[in-house]
């Protein structure tokens, strides 16, 4: 019976969720129907159910104290994640000297992932027209402010999760939302501001930009 | 009749047309995060279940990418190389989807017979490709796994640091710093304390080393700050002690360090009871000496 408890402990161990919330009945589950062979039910508590392969156990304790771990184990936690964003485009309109052009979509998520979540935004590449040269494309904001007269861009949140408080440039991977814990249709809103200088290019600028939500590990 | 017919019917295709812009982009995926043990030369099938939440049919890619942790943040960054990438495929690169279908992706991972045994760190990504626009949004959402290659696990963790930002403090509170790694094979939980004592053996603060429980991945380092508040009656040699516990059979790491706290206000005490003090002696040698000149 201890040497099943170990053994259940160490499994419990091999997922990423505290080990306190696995121990109170964490929601993960087996999919069964990928073992080839179930054998004996070695353990079940709350949400959860382990079982051992063609009578070999997912771990198996060897000498010293340590672990070895046997394929055939599987499992995953109870849980989704889900965004929506409304609109699903931007439209800047057309750009002037004299204001900042700006357009929001609005980030709703949900998860029950008991470690919260985050959302990424990267882009492939800079606000451009054609090619995207080095005159050919909108210079990224770098004081916290897009300002009108000067040709900068950038992003803001506001709400929810939000986690850029000043106008930021779209580079590398940004983290635009998180938290920690599980939410409920978490709304942040996502603004996108431009602004053109006396010496900007006129043509149509565009870009793609890619959210990426995830639970938190 | 006529006329308020066409104005319905106008109404309607004006708010058909301003819905359509106004369009959601909404995918859900699950599980949210799942954990798999594979044999050496042996293949494991993953599912990913996805579901379109919008009110339009939707085309979804599936796609893999390895990822690690910031140390900062502790949050998951994407396009970190990770060679189970290349051990995985997508069986169907694309799936179509009605408004409100569920499907599932299946993902192949088929582990080389000679690689060893460790974790990696993966996510499955499901992705509706970027709708039209001045800005087009793209939607991706993912499902991280946690790979295990089968064999005989090391968990090791290193205690790099854990000191204080001085040996003396004058002010009512100081930082002590903690940073680990770890450089073992699969990830763990840092559990543990430290406890601040005055020279009296009085506990000042205690901390808990993890109280979000965070995770470290193979290789990452883990750091922390903690912030400790003195009092008056701290005043002298203070004591931190660290006993740091990781992995299943919850090893442990103890570390001891010390550090002084004397107010400005305490050196002045101190300098002028010294001061005092020497003024006493000085007056007694004066008068000494006065009082034997005044015998001979």
């Amino acid at each position: 019976m201890k040497i099943l408890l170990g053994l259940l402990f160490f499994g419990l161990c091999l997922f990423p969720l505290s080990l306190s919330a696995a121990m109170n009945g964490g929601d993960f589950e087996i999919y069964a129907d990928t073992f080839s062979v179930v054998q004996d039910q070695l353990a079940t508590g709350g949400a959860f159910t382990l079982y051992s392969t063609g009578g070999d156990p997912f771990a198996t304790s060897t000498s010293g104290g340590a672990f070895s771990l046997n394929g055939g184990f599987l499992a995953a936690e109870r849980s989704s994640v889900s965004l929506s964003i409304e609109p699903s485009s931007i439209a800047l309109g057309q750009l002037s000297l004299a204001a900042v052009s700006s357009g929001s979509t609005v980030l709703h998520v949900t998860t029950e992932a008991p470690t919260g979540y985050t959302v990424t935004v990267s882009a492939d590449g800079n606000l451009r027209k054609g090619n995207g040269g080095a005159n050919d494309d909108l210079d990224n904001v770098l004081d916290g402010a897009v300002t009108a007269g000067s040709e900068e861009y950038g992003i803001v949140t506001s709400g929810g999760g939000g986690r850029l408080a000043t106008d930021t440039a779209l580079v590398n991977t940004l983290t635009i939302a998180s938290d920690t814990v599980d939410v409920n249709d978490q709304q942040t809103t996502v603004t996108f501001k431009a602004a053109i200088g006396p010496h900007s290019r006129a043509g149509n600028y565009s870009q793609v930009v890619t959210f990426t939500l995830t639970a938190n590990p | 009749m006529k006329k308020i017919f066409l104005q319905s019917f106008f109404v309607f295709l004006l708010f058909f047309g301003v819905a359509h812009a106004l369009c959601a982009k909404a995918l859900s995926v699950s599980p949210a995060r799942q954990t798999t043990v594979i044999d050496p030369g042996k293949s494991e099938h993953i599912l990913l279940s996805v579901k379109n939440d919008q009110h339009e049919p939707i085309t979804v890619k599936g796609s893999i990418e390895g990822f690690q942790i910031d140390e900062k943040t502790y949050r998951a960054f994407f396009g970190a190389r990770e060679e189970a990438v290349k051990w995985g495929k997508v069986n169907a690169h694309e799936i179509s989807l009605a408004p409100g279908e569920t499907k599932e992706i299946e993902y192949v991972f088929t582990v080389p017979r000679d690689a060893s045994p460790g974790a990696h760190y993966l996510a499955l990504f499901a992705e509706i490709k970027a709708g039209e626009g001045q800005v087009g949004i793209s939607t991706r959402v993912g499902s991280l796994l946690f790979l295990y290659v089968a064999g005989d696990v090391k968990e090791s963790m290193n205690v790099l640091d854990f000191s204080s930002g001085s040996r003396w403090y004058s002010h009512g509170n100081a930082e002590i710093f903690l940073k680990t790694e770890n450089q073992g094979t699969i990830h763990v939980f840092p559990t543990g304390k430290i406890t601040v004592r005055n020279f009296r053996g009085g506990v000042i603060q205690t901390f808990d080393v993890n109280p979000e429980n965070h995770l470290v991945i193979p290789q990452n380092q883990w750091s922390r700050i903690f912030d400790v508040q003195f009092s008056p009656r701290d005043i002298g040699k203070i004591n931190a002690t660290l006993e740091f516990t990781y992995g299943v059979n919850q090893k442990m790491i103890l570390r001891k360090i010390s550090f002084w706290y004397v107010p400005w206000w305490a050196v002045g005490v101190i300098v002028g009871i010294f001061i005092l003090f020497m003024i006493g002696v000085i007056k007694k040698g004066f008068f000494s000496r006065v009082s034997k000149d005044g015998q001979s």
